[in-house]
């Protein structure tokens, strides 16, 4: 999987550009403001049809103008792809192209498979259980296209049941309402507990290959999934829907003199934990560092092994907060398998270089490739 | 743009309909200046004759002009049949295939505790009435492929089946006639969860 062409059309401060990508290594340098991650967020933007940055596209469209486009020409299992995705101010809608022909998002989507890394990352490992389930879910959304549908219908079917919990208490307990919303939400709960299962131990594996080699052999990562069904759920061949609904039946009176739905995926975390110490709380800075470059490089080699290719990965600023050793060993673990996209504030400090791919310099919404460095690309 | 107070009554009106912006509104209130006057009182006779005389049938819930609906009151009915639908407009549907020879039972909605309708407020009392003579033997489910719709099915399901009734819903599945290749995901994914035995 390569991005071979990137042109953007009144997108973010860009006017009109048009850019051919090394197969490998690209290195965007300027200083702040000038647009460096304005470019990876229009890569991020063609391929998953949604920014993330902003969920108000208006931003996306430059100051004046009607709508943006981001084109890509792609190369995928040797065939090449022309997609386009175009936003328009007054209608508020997305269309999206594949070879000129107007497809659905599903259609569209899932052609070209980013992995972003930016220092906004950190927050995984650090901050809110919602964080880490994002993580997945959006993973798991990257190479399973209806994920996304049967996260929404989950939620649609929580927010219902939250809502009859809050407003009807202790009268439903025992009802056949409840009854009929439980059942839904076993079914629906446990679809998306199924999929979090299979990608947390799937991912868990690969980051502790990955973590190991990254810490000399030093420091062993585990990832467990911590749902609120209990350990039970991790054990193989655990009927999820028999569970969920046990569970629940025993909550119910709380549930009922809650007002709320205590059990189920909304409620899942995630543990990193670093020679069985909690990585959130235990964890110094530069492990967390590691340990969240060991969850990207394990979801590289996650999503080669699901979908059969290698994904693009989008650096946005991460070098900088990386050492040197850590540098090298990123290097050497994407080096001629990954097409890399990268943004950083000077060359120098990248360390990267060494006459292969392309550097370009940003400024002001403009992109200039450097003659030096654009041998053996 | 000022109009005078007639048009722009009239527009503000027209509005009120599902569908219809501003733009629409404009359109049609000019439209309905430019009819000759007996169109426009037929027009407006048909609206409040509508209104004042359709009501719900005293059996289904199906819109009717007299107390029971055709079909309710339709003799070569298979009385053994009962389809149960969230409104009116399903019939419709229902009926347009002509292959059902059964009754219907209109729910009038879906459960959805957002919006604040829960059993009481659906016809579902007069449905469990409705079975009390034994001669409905089953009860098919056809309400939307929705999550209200789903535990508005859910919901009747286990109320009608320890009556001793046949319960059955509706299969999702892939269009007819379309290739498989054209079918969108997530019909196809619903037609594989709910693939049978052959």
């Amino acid at each position: 999987m390569r991005v071979e062409t990137l042109v953007l059309h009144n997108f973010r401060n860009y006017q009109y550009i048009e850019l051919a990508l090394d197969a490998y290594l690209n290195i965007f340098v300027g200083a702040n403001a000038q647009g460096k991650t304005n470019l990876l967020e229009a890569i991020n933007y063609a391929a998953l049809g949604r920014s993330f940055r902003t969920r108000n596209e208006e931003e996306l469209v430059r100051w004046g103008s009607e709508a943006c486009t981001v084109q890509v020409g792609i190369q995928l299992q040797q065939q090449r792809q022309k997609l386009r995705l175009s936003y328009d101010l007054q209608t508020k809608k997305k269309k999206y192209f594949c070879n000129g022909v107007e497809l659905s998002r599903t259609e569209y989507v899932g052609r070209i498979i980013p992995v972003l890394f930016t220092p906004e990352d950190l927050a995984v490992v650090k901050g809110s259980p919602q964080l880490r389930r994002k993580f997945f879910d959006e993973l798991i959304g990257k190479i399973s296209p209806l994920y996304e549908q049967d996260l929404s219908r989950y939620q649609q079917i929580l927010r219902q049941r939250n809502q009859l919990l809050k407003t009807q208490g202790a009268k439903i307990l025992h009802s056949a309402e409840l009854a009929s919303w439980n059942e839904q939400l076993v079914k629906q709960g446990s679809k998306v507990m199924a999929k979090r299962k299979f990608a947390i131990h799937r991912l868990g594996l690969l980051a502790r290959l990955a973590h190991r080699s990254l810490t000399g052999r030093k420091e062993t990562l585990t990832v467990h999934y911590l749902s609120s069904l209990g350990e039970e759920v991790t054990a193989p061949n655990t009927n999820l829907e028999a569970l969920f609904a046990q569970a629940l039946e025993k909550q119910a009176a709380a549930e009922c003199r809650l007002g709320q739905t205590l059990l189920g995926p909304h409620r899942d975390d995630i543990l990193f934990a670093i020679n069985e110490k909690n990585a959130r709380l235990y964890a110094s800075q530069g492990q967390q560092r590691t340990l969240m470059l060991a969850l990207k490089l394990a979801e590289i080699e996650f999503i080669k092994s699901e979908s059969g290719e290698f994904p693009i990965l989008l650096l946005d600023d991460v070098f900088s907060e990386l050492d040197q050793q850590r540098r090298q060993l990123l290097v050497a673990a994407i080096e001629e398998k990954v097409q890399t996209i990268i943004t950083g504030t000077a060359a120098e400090k990248l360390g990267l270089m060494q006459n292969r791919g392309k550097l370009f310099t940003v400024e002001r919404g403009r992109v200039r490739l450097n003659d030096t460095h654009s041998a053996n690309s | 743009m000022f109009y005078p107070d007639s048009i722009a009554n009239l527009i503000a009106a027209l509005q009120k309909l599902p569908g219809v912006g501003p733009k629409t509104a404009q359109r049609l209130a000019f439209f309905i200046l430019t009819l000759p006057r007996d169109e426009v009182v037929q027009m407006a006779r048909a609206l409040v004759n509508a209104k004042d005389k359709t009501h719900y049938c005293r059996i289904c819930g199906n819109f009717t002009d007299d107390e029971q609906c055709v079909i309710c009151t339709d003799q070569r009915r298979d009385p053994s049949l009962l389809c149960v639908v969230q409104d009116a407009r399903d019939v419709l549907a229902l009926e347009r295939m002509r292959e059902f020879r059964g009754r219907y039972h209109v729910l009038g909605g879906a459960i959805s505790p957002i919006d604040g309708i829960g059993p009481e407020q659906l016809r579902i009392r007069e449905l469990l009435e409705r079975l009390q003579d034994g001669q409905i033997q089953e009860v098919i489910l056809a309400t939307n492929p929705t999550v209200e719709g789903e535990a508005t099915a859910l919901y009747v399901a286990r109320l009608v089946k320890p009556l001793g009734i046949r319960v059955t819903r509706l299969a999702h599945g892939l269009p007819v006639g379309g290739d498989l290749e054209y079918a969108d995901e997530i019909t196809l994914a619903r037609a594989l969860e709910g693939r049978r035995e052959f």
